[in-house]
């Protein structure tokens, strides 16, 4: 427990660090100061694709292998998909209702994280409501909602979008790179810190489950 | 047994029992034809529709009574416990999810384009490139049918069908975007509104070449019972 209070006051440290470095980067040129959401915006949105795409290999794992040990993986994963997708999910209209003038448009980048944050909605809610074979029909859902992910990526390329293109952190301004890849390795801490100790806790869920059935049986 | 001599058999007999038992189809068929009246009451002459709209006013329609005879169809073979039996047979069991989902597709299809015309007349809907059309609506069948068969093959025996439209619908809304898109882009008679249906029927080929290849090769793990 020592191990995860230490990594948890780094994370924190690194949180104080990244807001000092996102106060003292630059002004973008046509948003102004709205435009810093980015730095929260863009990480979070990077967590939300890796979660899906955890939760999707894990569920893969389930299905085929037929390996319980790679529930709590999915089941981590699921629940860390939705609460980075949920970030992303309000940070954007925050910045949209500045940057276009509406809270929500249906564009396709928007529409598309909608369908996916929602995929894994289900598939948590499948996987707790369920019931047998819940965790099943949870992994199915898990792999469908990675295979959106080049979906909700590409759709800025494939469609008519308002969304700024992928390649923005590409092109990004030299002086606000600190800021951004600063912020992005401090939310990835954060999150393999939440994803360490959630998965712990599911592990036991499971252990505890396994028990009851057994003495149960008995 | 081979999956090719097994997918022969089992589509006779899907076909078979379909030619017999009309009455999901008409059932469904009745639910879309209501649904699409429905909509003609709610709206008025007086309200100028666009072509997006009429067109996803006919494909929610369809979309919704599809998902219901695909329920039907399934939910069927659960209650005449033919379902077991099936999956105790030496089938491959890809070749049982292929042939189910390939009469719901023909089934939905059939469903899409014999609501047009009564759409054509209530909306004063019209479609002007017919291929990108019924490429389509078979491409859109195809999606419904084939998602809808591997989670109503996968959910909960109870509640089955709440089950269903919950799982099914998030994953669904990809299909339902590129059909209704391209389905109104076909209405338009210029060459530009013709190339993007034809933009969005490719799309839907790759979005459905997943589902299919996705469904194949999961419709056996996702469907058997979880051993514990």
């Amino acid at each position: 427990m020592k191990k995860f209070s230490l990594l948890a006051l780094g994370c924190g440290l690194l949180f104080g660090l990244c807001t000092w470095l996102v106060v003292r980067a630059p002004n973008e040129f046509t948003m102004g100061l709205i435009q810093r959401i980015f730095y929260i915006h863009v990480p979070c949105a990077m967590l939300f694709f890796t979660m899906a795409f955890v939760a999707g290999g894990a569920g893969m794992v389930l299905l085929v292998r037929r390996s319980m040990a790679a529930e709590p993986w999915m089941k981590t994963a699921l629940e860390l998909g939705i609460l980075f997708g949920l970030c992303v999910l309000v940070t954007g209209p925050l910045w949209g209702r500045k940057a276009w003038g509406h809270w929500w448009v249906w564009d396709a980048r928007l529409t598309t994280s909608l369908i996916l944050w929602l995929t894994l909605v289900m598939a948590r809610f499948a996987h707790a409501y369920g019931g047998p074979g819940g965790a099943q029909l949870a992994a199915g859902l898990s792999i469908f909602g990675s295979i959106n992910v080049p979906f909700v990526y590409f759709s800025v390329s494939w469609w008519r979008s308002i969304h700024p293109e992928p390649d923005v952190v590409r092109t990004l301004d030299p002086a606000m790179r600190p800021a951004f890849w600063g912020m992005t390795a401090t939310m990835a801490l954060l999150c393999t810190l939440l994803f360490v100790l959630r998965l712990r806790m599911a592990r036991l869920e499971q252990t505890i489950e396994e028990h009851t059935v057994e003495e149960e049986l008995e | 047994m081979p999956f090719g001599q097994a997918f022969r058999i089992l589509i006779t007999r899907e076909f078979r029992i379909e030619l017999r038992q009309r009455v999901t189809f008409y059932a469904v068929a009745l639910l879309a034809l209501l649904l699409i009246l429905l909509f003609a009451l709610l709206l008025s002459d007086d309200i100028s529709l666009s072509v997006e709209l009429k067109v996803g006013i006919w494909w929610s329609s369809v979309l919704l009574s599809g998902i219901w005879l695909v329920h039907q169809s399934i939910h069927k073979e659960h209650e005449q416990r033919t379902w077991i039996s099936l999956w105790l047979a030496p089938f491959p069991r890809s070749a049982l999810y292929a042939t189910k989902s390939l009469v719901c597709t023909f089934q939905v299809f059939v469903l899409a384009v014999g609501l047009y015309p009564l759409t054509w007349w209530l909306f004063g809907w019209k479609i002007t490139t017919w291929i990108p059309f019924v490429g389509l609506c078979l491409l859109g069948s195809l999606s419904i049918a084939w998602l809808g068969c591997l989670f109503a093959a996968a959910t909960p025996r109870r509640h089955s069908a709440q089950w269903l439209s919950l799982l099914v619908y998030p994953l669904l809304v990809p299909a339902l975007l590129c059909t209704v898109q391209g389905v109104s882009a076909a209405s338009y008679p210029d060459a530009l509104h013709t190339a993007s249906a034809w933009r969005w029927l490719r799309l839907l080929l790759v979005f459905d070449g997943m589902v299919v290849l996705l469904g194949l090769w999961l419709f056996e793990p996702l469907s058997t019972p979880e051993e514990s």
